[in-house]
């Protein structure tokens, strides 16, 4: 098949797929997962502006693994499997570092790097058109928020090499690490102007400015909302917190405050228009309902067998756990790399 | 050549540097401190470390002390215990709140002084800041009140584990009912399905993903 798979499929399937990764820290269970992202963004190509090379990309992965280790290993004194004992005489790091700590810091490694490829795989994916366009009227101000921060990252990207050419035609080639250094501010500078101009742009095309609401159901709505926020704390603290009657009321006031804004009927008094209307297909729905079985799965996995789920290499480093059901989730969530294929050149 | 010295003398500084914080400390006079550990349901561990410095720190002690120990460094306010001997929390929540739960009966590791009239004191700035001399107590105990049993003397201490080699511990453990207690070391298997599946999942994304560049590569 060949088929682009529409922004909400891939936003659902990014969302399922960090919470699977954030649900175990079992290394088969990390590998399997990174494997199932590799092969769905090798599948689909990346809008051309958009796209993360692979360079860049195992760079990344390199810096994080090494400052994880690092941080791990001199923060965590625990372990069977000693490397070396630093004396008592140097302050804060003195003890052992252990291949406990090096596993450690691996495992949280493999979990930022995943959820990284993920939404790195799905940003590649989401035109910020596009995803202006499906947002809800009232959330079009954080589109544009949103458009100009995500665009932040990867316009400093591309000015640094947009720099380092120019600065090579000037006769200023950069060979060492020192070199860089006259080149940060401008590199910077670059990448905050163009997201700058980017948000000009959206807010020059009506997309920053809030449509007028309705007087009639104002009040409503805004005692709703805070409702609705307030709930949400306090649920969520009660959870945290476990504290019963604290989770009930905030949950309680969360409903209550939902009920009250779906009822308020504040909707702005004009609506923006919407020409293109994109239909989810067949794909579309396989893609979703495979992310959905994946968290499912998941849950099932948590609740039946949580230990397999978990690793700790404190205080004895051992063997993980294995079981053929952990191999499931990442086979629903490679999905997307059979059923829709956009390979070929990078979309523009 | 004069980089070439340069770089020399900065891998001799480092190599110095290395040395000093590798190098064991010198022994003199042999010193020995005893250490309770309660683990919150009856259990006692009985350790006697002996060391040659005058003074050592608590977590030095607990670091001596050949029981499975684990803890996170919190930068100058010094180390946090998580857990001791298979009790206490995971590396994640004791980085969060030093395995302390939400509620006021949720047990954590305090650390106790024990004094010579067979009291103990809660320290007040933890295992880092804390010394230990020569013939001193000292107590970990999972739970959110201090020990029920009277402070020992060093000499009790030794009664329970026996003297101790230079520079070395001896550890005694007992159940709630005072019979002696063993610890069983189990080791897991290796777990042969899961390193196959894995292989064979990273064998298929390899070849997929370079099947696909290529592939994308041949297109362009």
């Amino acid at each position: 098949m060949n088929h682009r798979l529409a922004i909400q499929t891939w936003l659902i399937w990014g969302t399922a797929a960090s919470l699977v990764i954030l649900a175990g820290r079992n290394p088969f269970w990390q590998a399997l997962l990174i494997c199932a992202v590799l092969m769905v963004r090798s599948t689909h190509a990346a809008y051309a502006n958009q796209e993360v090379g692979w360079p860049l990309f195992l760079r990344g992965v390199a810096l994080i693994a090494a400052l994880s280790v690092i941080f791990n290993v001199l923060t965590v004194r625990s372990g069977d499997r000693v490397i070396v004992r630093i004396s008592e005489r140097a302050p804060v790091i003195h003890g052992a570092l252990t291949w406990n700590a090096v596993m450690y810091g691996l495992q949280s490694a493999a979990v930022l790097v995943a959820i990284a490829l993920v939404w790195v795989t799905v940003g590649g994916q989401v035109s910020w058109s596009e995803m202006a366009r499906i947002l809800p009227d009232r959330l079009t101000g954080f589109a544009v928020a949103g458009a100009a921060a995500l665009n932040l990252i990867p316009q400093t990207i591309s000015s640094i090499s947009d720099i380092r050419e120019s600065s090579a035609a000037r006769g200023m080639a950069i060979s060492r690490t020192r070199g860089w250094a006259p080149m940060v501010t401008p590199i910077i500078n670059v990448g905050l102007d163009r997201s700058m101009h980017l948000a000009e742009v959206l807010e020059a095309r009506g997309f920053g400015h809030r449509l007028p609401d309705r007087e009639a159901g104002k009040t409503r709505w805004m005692a709703g909302w805070t409702l609705l926020l307030a709930g949400a704390f306090c649920a969520a603290y009660g959870v945290l917190a476990q504290i019963g009657w604290l989770a009930v009321v905030g949950g309680a006031a969360l409903f209550i405050g939902l009920t009250i804004m779906r009822f308020s009927n504040s909707e702005p008094q004009l609506r923006r228009t919407r020409y293109r209307i994109v239909p989810l297909g067949t794909t579309d729905w396989i893609v979703i309902a495979a992310s959905i079985a994946a968290m499912a799965a998941t849950a099932a996995i948590a609740f039946g067998r949580s230990s397999v789920l978990g690793f700790e290499p404190y205080p004895v480093l051992t063997w993980p756990l294995f079981s053929i059901w952990l191999a499931m989730p990442s086979a629903l969530l490679a999905i997307p790399a059979a059923v829709g294929s956009t390979s070929g050149s990078a979309r523009d | 050549m004069r980089r070439l010295i340069g770089r020399a003398s900065r891998l001799a500084a480092v190599l110095c540097i290395a040395a000093w914080l590798l190098a064991p400390t010198a022994s003199a006079v042999a010193h020995q401190a005893g250490l309770l550990v309660f683990d919150g349901e009856g259990n006692v561990t009985w350790v006697t470390v002996v060391f040659a410095e005058d003074q050592i720190s608590g977590d030095a002690l607990l670091q001596r002390s050949g029981l499975q120990v684990s803890e996170v460094s919190f930068g100058g306010l010094g180390m946090g215990v998580c857990g001791i001997e298979g009790t206490g929390c995971d590396i994640a929540k004791c980085r969060q709140r030093v395995c302390q739960g939400p509620t006021n009966d949720d047990p954590y590791w305090q650390y106790f002084l024990g004094k010579s009239d067979g009291t103990w004191t809660a320290a007040p700035l933890g295992v880092s800041a804390d010394k230990v001399g020569d013939g001193e107590i000292r107590a970990f105990i999972w739970s959110t009140h201090a020990p029920r049993s009277a402070a020992p003397s060093i000499a009790e201490a030794i009664d329970h584990t026996g003297q101790p080699a230079t520079e070395g511990h001896a550890i005694a453990r007992y159940n709630a009912d005072g019979s002696p207690r063993t610890i069983s070391t189990s080791s897991r298997s290796v777990p042969w399905t899961g390193i196959v599946t894995a292989a064979a999942a990273i064998t298929v994304c390899c070849a997929f993903v370079v099947l696909n560049l290529q592939r994308n590569h041949n297109r362009q």
